[in-house]
């Protein structure tokens, strides 16, 4: 009976086909020898399929949606999609990812002056010597220095990352395909004091900021080790041009208090940039240089911090974020 | 800064609108299966959207939107149940008497009264094997999306399934 017992939930299985190649074969070979079994089988199979015969194909009446709407979205102060509880951990890779290396510098200082260093973007940061380079370092000899790491080939961190983007994609072009996410933090002297709302945007505990290279379009990235990191997000579902990369922690990012380097793959590649939603114009960008400087002089002085920088490409994207099972 | 969190809010609500235009029907059809009245259905498909929007803000994008309102979808007809339990002054849940158990069970000669029977008995199921129940067998999701749903590991899909169909076959024993 005790056996019985075992194969009537491998006979469940059986019937919902989800038995390994082992069970099916185990349970076919007992069910050869066992007819209260077999019976099991068959009884089981019968009231499985008048459980689906009794399920009804219903459709719901068209004035319902216009319903739901006028009580959502129509109705109530809608929601902000980038805030604070959420973050996007996992970022599905289009097919024309842009090569982007975001350093993100955290400035705790006193007088709203920038402590990063006062050469040009070019000069800071390089693709070559990403790993050498040294942010202000003469002025702040306190400050942590975190490494640039290329990890090729990333793999998502979570099946639930990786199930995000399940749409079948063409590779990507080789010269488009690298996306980089560099966070550089730094400590702030010791006499400065932190702002609060800052103190979520300290990279200095992540040991590992990332550049990512996706092995396929197929799977979801992510990047940053702790919830404290950027986190980047696909923003729709089919043909968006956006890749959105959302703060921490809203209102984290305060006025004056912050440095983005973006670092293209192609200088080339036209892009946007948006912090916010509101596109930024006054960045800094050398010709035939793809390293995109954007200082706290680029945006107008916040009282509420930001949430989230896009960039937007030239190429269309498939992305899909919104993925039917 | 108000002008940028509008952008964003305007952003948020399209998204919404696309994923109630997307959902609803899904939605409708599995609480109608759960319930086998109409104007309920309408009803509470209408609440799921309206508590979702609601939790639309917390959504973290790291499960696939439908699985997300299935679980709010289930939610919301048990708390329905629930307060409909209370409100005719009954115990439990497994005292309401389904929609479809009205009458003489002797009455379901026929395959699709059979299937009527069944499904009024799977109402009175204890509401752990319910849901699993309609997820599998009305919403045809596989054991992953289950789990992925209730928050369960898959071998407990497939046991639960089990227990639950065992349970039905005790309960229509001898009528049909």
């Amino acid at each position: 009976m005790k056996n019985h017992k075992r194969f009537e939930e491998l006979i469940q299985g059986y019937l919902d086909n989800t038995l390994s190649g082992e069970e099916r074969k185990g349970l076919e070979n007992h069910l050869k020898f066992c007819e209260t079994c077999r019976e099991k089988l068959k009884s089981r199979e019968e009231l499985l399929q008048k459980l689906r015969i009794g399920r009804e194909e219903i459709q719901c009446p068209d004035y319902l949606i216009d319903n739901i709407l006028k009580n959502t979205t129509q109705k109530e102060v809608p929601v902000i999609i980038s805030s604070s509880k959420i973050r996007w951990r996992y970022l599905t890779v289009s097919a024309a990812a842009v090569l982007m290396v975001i350093t993100t510098v955290l400035l705790n200082i006193e007088d709203g002056n920038r402590i990063l260093t006062t050469k040009k973007p070019q000069e800071i940061l390089t693709k070559g010597d990403l790993k050498e380079e040294k942010i202000g370092e003469s002025t702040e000899a306190s400050l942590a220095k975190m490494e640039v790491e290329e990890i090729r080939d990333e793999k998502p961190h979570s099946e639930s990352g990786a199930k995000t983007a399940k749409a079948p994609r063409a590779p990507l072009p080789e010269k488009e395909k690298e996306l980089a996410v560099v966070g550089e933090t730094k400590k702030a002297p010791l006499k400065a004091t932190a702002p609060p709302r800052s103190i979520k945007m300290d990279f200095s505990q992540s040991k590992e900021i990332r550049s990512l290279e996706p092995a396929s379009e197929t799977e979801a990235v992510s990047f940053g080790t702790t919830e404290s990191d950027f986190s980047g997000q696909i923003i729709s579902e089919e043909n968006f041009e956006e890749t959105r990369f959302v703060f921490p922690e809203e209102g984290s990012v305060v006025g004056k208090n912050f440095e983005i380097v973006l670092i293209l793959k192609d200088p080339e590649e036209a892009i946007e940039i948006s912090l916010d939603g509101e596109q930024i114009t006054n960045y800094i960008k050398e010709k035939d240089s793809n390293v995109i400087f954007i200082g706290s002089d680029s945006i107008p002085p916040l009282e509420e911090g930001l949430h989230y920088l896009s960039v937007k490409t030239k190429e269309e994207k498939n992305i899909t974020f919104y993925k039917e099972g | 800064m108000k002008r940028r969190r509008n952008k964003n809010d305007e952003k948020s609500k399209e998204i919404f609108e696309k994923v109630v235009k997307t959902h609803t029907q899904r939605i409708f059809k599995m609480i109608y299966n759960m319930t086998n009245n109409y104007e309920i259905t309408k009803e509470l498909t209408q609440d799921v959207f309206i508590n979702a929007w609601r939790g639309f803000k917390s959504f973290r994008g790291d499960s696939a939107v439908y699985t997300w309102l299935y679980r709010i979808a289930l939610n919301t007809v048990f708390k329905y149940r629930r307060e409909k339990a209370r409100q005719e002054n009954k115990i439990s849940i497994d005292e309401i008497t389904p929609p479809a158990a009205e009458g003489n069970p002797e009455k379901f000669f026929n395959e699709k009264s059979k299937a009527q029977l069944i499904k009024s008995m799977v109402y009175l199921l204890p509401k752990k094997y319910q849901e699993v129940l309609a997820l599998r067998y009305y919403e045809d999701c596989d054991y992953s999306t289950i789990a992925q749903i209730l928050g369960i590991p898959i071998g407990t899909v497939r046991s639960r399934l089990n227990r639950t169909i065992t349970k039905l076959e005790e309960m229509l024993k001898g009528k049909i």
